[in-house]
């Protein structure tokens, strides 16, 4: 026998059933969640040993946020290597598409998995060259499956030849 | 509960002044930037004019100076709430451009994350509609949780929750990672015995059956002449679903059913929602279960410059019928980049659907309705 | 006692006449500060109780278990600038946060919180409950039509609709229990409770209960500030220490109705069982009742809720009292009672068995009713159907 109103009280009691439940959400800044290795942080991994400043990151960029400037070095023996003096990626524009990473040929640049970037300024969200080799070289394995093979996760720092799709 | 009431409606013998209220940008329940000027005779709405534009970022001219991969980022944007569905949109428009083939398992990854998608979306609908309606959240979080999980499967196989940018032209981006067939089934399963938990929580009760059940129908051949598509169709009868009528990837495989139903009400437009989740974690099953060993991506150009032409290519996103109009001159951004934005063209019924019903079921027409607001502005 | 030992230490220093002002003015300050101190606290147990329902955790940040919360709220809305439309009604738009807090508060006086612990024992409290808590409607008018809002001017005559319309099936649902105890006095109420009035008037207890949440303007009834349609009602325009009394005052009222409540329908202070202690618990049982509905249902339509107000909970009230009374006749005949004497028990249970089996049948009956019966979805053409 149907009464009227037992649909609201079945609906009552889903909700008082919660209250005995543990809560899905975490406490923040003492509980992270985990990222996926794959996850696209606010920061990038830049490996200045195997990039030779082609700027296909800075062609294949939506946007247009990343600057690259380069000279030759002078008493380089191949002739072809080129000194990164600039590379600003202008994380206050990036929408961290990873397209960078994707279409770098030397595997290079990689995503980095920190999120805590937040900052006073806008300026102080440009990375500069400095701010990239001074980063933990922590990669994520975005577009990077040759790491996922070796069974990176993004938590461990990699030195530059195990970042590649071959080894320098 | 569910009294029905005839307000005296012979307010003409009155010299009564209707009310212009402004219903946003900023308000409540406008699901985003959106502005409806409503036109009020006391409770009962008289007229409506939707205003919008309030988040237009001109995705149409921006994709015009970007190289056809890049556009992808631009499609996340669209309906934000629906990035897969966006992406694979617009790269089958490219690929039907350039005439690039997709390898099977692509296929099928293609399929389950737009289905992925569609569970994702349709909760946020309905959580948006019942908070809508006036429950204090409770629904929304709930349904909250099951989205985060859905965004936490994406996390797992592109990196990113929200702005995916994981098709790709000629296929995905990345292939699944490892364990992911584990996290999918754990979720599957779960996402059963939520559903049910929403059924029980929603479907029996009096208050929301007499808000819902009935308000502001919307006829099949009102509904086509005014091209409405996706769920806001079928619920009025029309058995249009292109996941059907022109299957695309691999859904002509797919064993599901989609759900129709006939009065085209408020209510019939969330059940068609809910019923219509339950397929898509049908079909996410079947396709983790048939997936095809193989490649992932046939080799196209980052820069790829398709023959001069133009396509027009829809798909069934979770909204409607969300279709790309691409027109090539040969070189690596496209000419003309048009969309057929599901969300902007189901509003064409909202003036209608509200006009003689009360200022609260304006707002849950507009929730049924489900528009997203960046799909709207573009 | 407390009160005794207080007057005679204050006897020490001042003369008989300024302490027989100042006592009752102590005992007010006091009774206030408990009111608004619990006010901030409900706030807090809503949040943690309905964030529970909703899977989160809730405030727990300020103070342990974040209990702090309130206060920190409160001082938040207090330090706040206190802004006033131009357009506004200057001092209407000051007078209506007064004026809803003082009847919320100005209830408690009748409360009995335990054999004797009453502010004002007065003969006709239940009169008086009704008449102070009727003022809301008022203010609530006031505030919106102050505010020169449009949002809040419809808050204002929704809310003055929805008050009105539900004092009916209030006062017919009182008048029940009034009916069963012969007594207008609360504290009488209470005493002639040998078996909770929620079973010998559980028709009376539902009616009371949506009235009240009503009256309260709480989910499922709080149409008057539907965040999702008229952005905060008839208060959409209050900041600061304005919008913290309106926001108070909705605690304070539904603190002292809950009280009524449980004086009018769970025996008040009875069985005793500790004090006021047994009282506390009551009520903070009817209080957790309105957060549960509030974390649960959607909102009724202001239409909807007028009919159901005049369509089905007033004939439900005038019939359960048309069916009270010739109970209590039929019981004072069977029992051979004076008219006004208490019943006893075993009339009591004779009722309780009565009244019980016809809410079920009415409760049966309304579910059958087309229109109010569940809605059995089916899907309309198979898949593959003809467009």
């Amino acid at each position: 026998m149907a009464l009227f109103g037992a649909g609201a009280i079945k609906g009552l009691m889903v909700t008082l059933g919660y209250i005995r439940r543990k809560p899905f959400t975490t406490q923040y800044p003492e509980d992270k969640l985990e990222q996926s290795p794959r996850f696209r942080g606010n920061t990038f991994v830049w490996y200045e040993e195997r990039c030779t400043g082609c700027a296909t990151c800075a062609k294949g960029c939506p946007l247009g946020i990343i600057r690259i400037v380069t000279h030759p070095e002078p008493h380089s023996q191949v002739g072809s290597d080129y000194h990164v003096d600039v590379f600003d990626i202008d994380t206050g524009r990036c929408m961290f598409c990873a397209l960078c990473v994707e279409v770098c040929p030397y595997d290079a640049l990689h995503m980095g998995g920190d999120f805590e970037q937040a900052s006073y300024g806008r300026e102080d969200m440009v990375i500069s060259v400095e701010d990239l080799k001074a980063m933990p070289k922590k990669p994520r394995t975005q577009f990077r499956p040759q790491m996922e093979m070796i069974g990176h996760t993004g938590k461990d720092e990699l030195e530059e030849h195990e970042a590649g799709r071959w080894s320098l | 509960m569910a009294v029905t009431s005839e307000m005296n409606s012979d307010n003409a013998n009155y010299d009564i002044e209707p009310v212009l209220l402004n219903l946003g940008p900023q308000h409540p329940s406008t699901h985003g930037v959106f502005r409806i000027r409503a036109l009020l005779d006391g409770e009962e709405v008289v007229d409506v004019e939707p205003v919008f534009g309030y988040l237009h970022r001109g995705s149409s001219k921006l994709a015009e100076e970007r190289s056809y991969t890049q556009v992808i980022t631009l499609t996340d944007r669209l309906d934000y709430l629906s990035g897969m569905t966006n992406n694979l949109a617009y790269v089958r428009a490219v690929e039907a451009l350039a005439g690039v083939g997709v390898p099977e398992r692509a296929q099928y990854l293609r399929v389950m994350t737009a289905e992925l998608m569609r569970i994702a979306s349709h909760l946020m609908a309905l959580g948006f509609l019942i908070n809508d309606l006036g429950a204090w959240v409770t629904p929304l979080m709930h349904m909250f949780r099951e989205r985060e999980k859905v965004l936490d499967l994406f996390e797992m196989i592109c990196g990113a929750r929200i702005t995916f940018s994981y098709m790709r032209i000629g296929g995905v981006s990345h292939d699944l990672p490892p364990g992911f067939d584990v996290a999918v089934n754990g979720f599957l399963d779960d996402f059963e015995d939520r559903v049910a938990e929403y059924e029980r929580l929603l479907l029996e009760n009096e208050i929301l059956v007499s808000r819902m059940k009935g308000i502001a129908p919307l006829t099949g051949e009102r509904a086509i002449e005014c091209s409405v598509t996706g769920p806001n169709l079928r619920a009025s009868g029309v058995n249009f679903d292109l996941r059907k009528q022109a299957p695309y990837e691999v859904y002509d495989r797919m064993n599901f059913d989609v759900p129709v139903t006939q009065n085209g009400d408020n209510w019939d437009r969330m059940w068609v929602r809910l019923q219509e989740m339950k397929e898509s974690a049908k079909m996410v099953r079947q396709c983790m279960a048939e997936l095809p060993d193989g490649i992932t991506r046939t080799e196209a150009d980052f820069f790829i410059r398709p023959p001069v032409g133009e396509v027009y290519s829809g798909i069934e996103a979770t909204k409607g019928e969300l279709g790309f109009y691409l027109v090539s001159d040969g070189t690596i951004a496209p000419y003309r980049c048009g969309i057929r934005a599901p969300s902007f063209i189901n509003l064409t019924v909202l003036r209608e659907l509200c006009i003689g019903w009360k200022l609260a079921d304006l707002i849950v027409n507009f929730g049924t309705l489900d528009i997203n607001v960046g799909e709207v502005d573009r | 006692m407390i009160a005794d030992l207080t007057r005679e230490f204050l006897e020490n220093y001042l003369s008989t006449g300024i302490v027989d002002i100042l006592m009752p003015l102590l005992g007010l300050f006091i009774v206030v500060n408990i009111l608004l101190g619990s006010a901030v606290m409900l706030t807090y147990a809503e949040r943690r109780i309905v964030a529970r329902m909703q899977n989160r955790i809730g405030p727990n940040r300020v103070g342990p278990f974040g209990l702090l919360q309130g206060v920190a709220d409160l001082m938040k809305l207090v330090l706040k600038e206190d802004l006033t439309p131009r357009a506004a009604d200057r001092l209407v738009f000051l007078i209506a946060p007064i004026l809803f807090f003082a009847p919320a508060i100005a209830l408690f006086a009748v409360v009995p919180f335990f054999d004797g612990w009453t502010v004002a024992d007065l003969d006709a409290g239940i009169v008086y409950v009704i008449a102070v808590t009727s003022i809301s409607s008022l203010a609530a008018f006031a505030a919106g039509w102050a505010s020169n809002n449009k949002y809040s001017l419809y808050g204002a005559v929704r809310g003055v609709a929805q008050l009105v319309s539900y004092e009916v099936p209030l006062i017919l649902a009182v008048t029940s229990v009034i009916l069963l105890s012969g007594s207008l006095n609360l504290q009488e109420i209470v005493e002639a409770q040998g078996i909770p009035f929620v079973l010998v008037q559980p028709l009376g207890f539902l009616i009371m209960l949506i009235a009240v949440t009503a009256e309260l303007n709480r989910t499922p009834f709080d149409i008057n500030e539907a965040e999702s349609e008229i952005v905060a009602g008839f208060h959409t325009e209050y900041t600061g220490t304005k919008f913290a009394l309106i926001y108070g005052a909705e605690y304070v009222a539904a603190l002292g109705w809950s009280a009524v409540i449980v004086t009018l329908f769970f025996a008040g202070w009875k069985p005793d069982l500790g004090g006021i202690i047994w009282f506390g618990i009551k009520t903070s049982a009817i209080i957790f009742l309105f957060f549960w509905f509030r974390g649960t249902w959607p909102r009724v339509r202001i239409d909807q809720m007028l009919a159901l107000a005049w369509k089905l909970l007033f004939p439900l009230a005038t019939i359960n009292i048309l069916v009270t009374a010739g109970e209590v006749l039929a019981m004072q005949a069977l029992f051979s009672l004076e008219p006004g004497e208490a019943l006893p028990v075993a009339a009591l249970a004779i009722i309780a068995a009565i009244n019980i089996g016809l809410t079920v049948a009415v409760l049966a009956l309304l579910a059958r009713v087309p229109g109010l019966a569940k809605f059995d979805q089916q899907l309309a053409a198979p898949a593959g159907a003809k467009v």
